[in-house]
């Protein structure tokens, strides 16, 4: 199997795409946002640039925003006291402050406020800094898709976590708010040390568009297995064609019941393709055990792992049946 | 070994405590107040149980009734636009990880990470086996061997704890800015060690017989990964090209076992283990914004997996001459490309278009197998016989297509519609080529903040393949 000639064209074209990004990229300065678009009363609204004035108002808010990543590093990076970044994600704020206090119905409406805001609207303002390295390919993934809003899983205004400014300090809770059913998983018998804190959801998952299968990290199931389980890469002199392919065809890797994470447990998952082959006609189930007459090694300890042992490849020169 | 771990650790801290001292000497706010804060965790724990398990303490290795140190730390220490952070978890116990970040806000910065975890598997295995541990597995003398696991009675038993230690022991790096550019550079050092079950057989089946028996087996792995990349992020545009690379290295390739068995099983038995491997993968993505709302993206990778290791000879005692070839010779290609165009042409319409490309190209030299009779016997099956086989390169192609569509029919609800077509063509199995295709619809509301709600079908359908 060649890479054919349509691979050569992908590949001569992403090269273009490539060079002229790297040419006429201007530098950084973030993806401009049209406020007016997203709060037509900011229309003629100018920015203010500076924070004191805000204070005034939110100075609990804002004592809270200064000690998150946010504000230390965009204080960093342009230079500027934490407050005028209020700017950066609530819009031009010159109408907003020259609205009377008494006021309260032009107050509120000459500000962008998260709370009445379009999921598509809230990840447009994030986006403005954020679209590159892991969330170049938010736009059209799955969560983006279905409305998911970068506020759904992050709040910035206070510190909650210690990494990444999630809205809960345990980020697979951020999962479970629609992930139930992984949650479930988790707390299974066999399972990966997700509960422990040993990992994340985001360990093998990119939430903000990911580009194998079910949002991975890696390009498949099966490269992001062996970002771990590094001995499982192979490759082998003796493959499994199934396992080669992926790793899910055996392996829940949210969590079994059956050990090693297994789907089902052996011999039964084995069955499910090798009804009719090796070992023909005999289908090992419960009246194979417990000293019957046609008791089974096949179906004691490991089952037919006791003599298929290298189950993932085997590299001996006699391990055509994966026994060595 | 534990005063190895422990010198291993100085000196990664060492190196993150020095950097901020290099850091400090751009600091434009040389002047602003420091700022140390931070909580440290300390005290005692006890565990009570019945009975030893592994399950209790599968990941943090507590399987007992034990006391043990509670250690947590968060420390973060701020001058200015300087920083560092230092984050210590479960330090008194196995499972513990502690990492340390520096560097210049959003500028730049380094880090280190010190992570163990422990995987107790079974805290009740008994074993005849004696020399648990290395990779030759041998019987007492006085062991009664019989012909067959039917006859046999067991004696002599050790317990045998089975585990894993895993340790990311070494993860340092740092991210940052280069002129117009943002860079990264980590290295990972990860160990495991332990003792896991492995079922092996001596004999063939078919054959004369065959007999099964379960070692505990040595795991001795290291890997080395190295991960680069450099990104160019502009207003309208974004490129990043990313190299990653993996070197396992296996100190136990291969477990050799005394057989408790007689007769044509008797003799010591050989179980190859996984070989050491090399992956490396080259990534390009890049994006860019198009009039009307629109983006789009792509990405295509290339990786290289590859093995050479030395093959054992076919049976115990025999000349590796027999073979067809003297090392494994097996590497994959994968080339993977994926391009995404989406639009929201209104502000309620998203529209979306994805393609992906995932190929394998298995270029594993491909030679006869002639089987063994037994692991003691010097005689191979003649080529012709059914034992005889050819190692098959599987390969396989997935082409994906996706659409979609989603409005928003009202606030915070969003109706949605897909089209995904799969094609996967496959080398060496039963099915050649399938089809499929798949119809999705569905409606979700989160209207209310206290409740969401959703509704979801979907047709699919698979063409009839094409059996090889």
């Amino acid at each position: 199997m060649n890479i054919n000639g349509v691979g050569r064209v992908l590949v001569s074209l992403i090269g273009c795409m490539a060079l002229h990004l790297a040419w006429v990229t201007p530098g950084f300065s973030g993806q401009k946002v049209n406020w007016e678009a997203i709060n037509p009363e900011l229309k003629g609204a100018v920015s203010v640039g500076k924070s004191d004035d805000c204070a005034t108002c939110h100075s609990d808010s804002i004592e809270a925003f200064e000690k998150t990543l946010h504000a230390k590093a965009y204080r960093s990076l342009y230079n500027k006291e934490g407050g005028s970044s209020c700017e950066v994600c609530h819009g031009p704020l010159s109408k907003h402050l020259n609205a009377s206090p008494e006021d309260s119905d032009r107050k509120l409406s000459t500000v962008v406020s998260f709370k009445n805001l379009s999921s598509q609207n809230k990840n447009r303002i994030c986006l403005q800094c954020h679209e590159k390295g892991t969330k170049m390919h938010w736009r059209g993934s799955a969560h983006e898709m279905n409305g998911v809003g970068c506020s759904d899983c992050h709040y910035v205004m206070e510190k909650r976590s210690n990494k990444f400014m999630f809205a809960f300090k345990d980020s697979k809770k951020v999962c479970f708010q629609c992930h139930q059913d992984k949650r479930a998983k988790m707390y299974r018998s066999a399972h990966m040390p997700l509960r422990e804190g040993k990992m994340s959801c985001s360990s093998c998952h990119n939430p903000h568009g990911g580009l194998g299968p079910s949002m991975l990290k890696e390009s498949s199931v099966n490269g992001t297995c062996y970002t771990c389980h590094q001995e499982k890469r192979g490759p082998l002199v003796w493959e499994h064609a199934p396992v080669r392919e992926n790793c899910s065809t055996c392996h829940d890797s949210h969590g079994s019941i059956h050990a090693s994470m297994l789907k089902r447990k052996v011999p039964y998952l084995c069955q499910e393709c090798h009804s009719a082959s090796q070992h023909p006609s005999t289908l090992y189930d419960g009246r194979n055990v417990g000293g019957s007459a046609s008791q089974s090694n096949r179906l004691l300890g490991k089952g037919c792992l006791n003599c298929h042992s290298q189950i993932h490849g085997s590299n001996h020169p006699s391990g055509a049946r994966l026994t060595r | 070994m534990k005063q190895k771990k422990l010198s291993l650790l100085s000196a990664l801290l060492l190196i993150l405590l020095i950097s901020p001292l290099g850091v400090s000497a751009e600091n434009s706010e040389a002047d602003d107040k420091a700022v140390m804060e931070g909580t440290i965790t300390f005290g005692t724990g006890i565990v009570g149980s019945n009975n030893k398990s592994s399950k209790l303490g599968e990941y943090s290795g507590i399987t007992d009734s034990e006391a043990y140190a509670i250690g947590d730390t968060e420390i973060s220490y701020q001058r200015g636009s300087l920083y560092m952070h230092l984050l210590g978890e479960d330090l008194g116990l196995e499972n513990r990880s502690l990492s340390l970040e520096t560097g210049t806000y959003g500028k730049l910065k380094f880090f280190a990470d010190w992570d163990q975890l422990p995987h107790e598997l079974n805290n009740n295995t008994q074993t005849p086996f004696k020399g648990i541990g290395g990779t030759n597995l041998t019987l007492p003398a006085s062991f009664g061997k019989t012909a067959d696991a039917t006859t046999l009675t067991v004696t002599g038993l050790d317990r045998e704890d089975l585990r894993i230690d895993g340790r990311r022991a070494g993860t340092f790096g740092f991210s940052g800015k280069l002129g117009l550019m943002d860079v990264s550079l980590s290295y990972m050092r990860e160990t495991k060690d332990g003792i896991v079950d492995i079922g092996v057989v001596k004999g063939t089946s078919p054959g004369p017989t065959a007999d099964t028996t379960t070692l505990p087996g040595l795991l001795d792995q290291v890997t080395n990964e190295v991960k680069a990349s450099v990104a160019r992020n502009g207003e309208e545009g974004q490129i990043q090209f990313d190299f990653f690379m993996s070197l396992f290295d296996n100190q136990a390739e291969s477990i050799s076992w005394e057989s408790p068995y007689t007769g044509t099983n008797n003799g010591t038995g050989v179980i190859s283990r996984a070989p050491d491997n090399r992956f490396m993968k080259f990534s390009l993505s890049g994006a860019r914004n198009l009039p009307h709302n629109s983006r789009v993206s792509a990405v295509m990778e290339y990786s290289h997996s590859s093995q050479d290791q030395d093959l054992l000879p076919f049976a115990q005692g025999t000349s590796t001459a027999l073979l067809p070839r003297s090392s494994g010779g097996a590497e994959i290609h994968t080339a993977h490309f994926n391009l995404n165009a989406v639009s929201r042409p209104i502000p309620k319409l998203g529209l979306k278009a994805r393609y992906r490309h995932y190929q394998t190209i298995n270029t594993t030299e491909r030679s006869l197998f002639r089987y063994m009779l037994n692991d003691s016997q010097t005689t191979q099956a003649g080529e012709s016989a059914d034992e005889a086989m050819t190692n098959l390169t599987y390969d396989y192609i997935q082409d994906r297509v996706e659409l979609g569509a989603s409005y928003d029919v009202f606030k915070a609800t969003t109706l949605k519609l897909d089209y995904d077509f799969e094609m996967y063509n496959r080398d060496y199995r039963e099915a050649k080529k399938t089809l499929e295709h798949s119809i999705k619809a569905g409606i979700r509301s989160r209207y209310f903040s206290f409740a969401e709600a959703g509704y979801n079908v979907q047709f699919s359908f698979k063409e009839e393949p094409k059996f090889n």
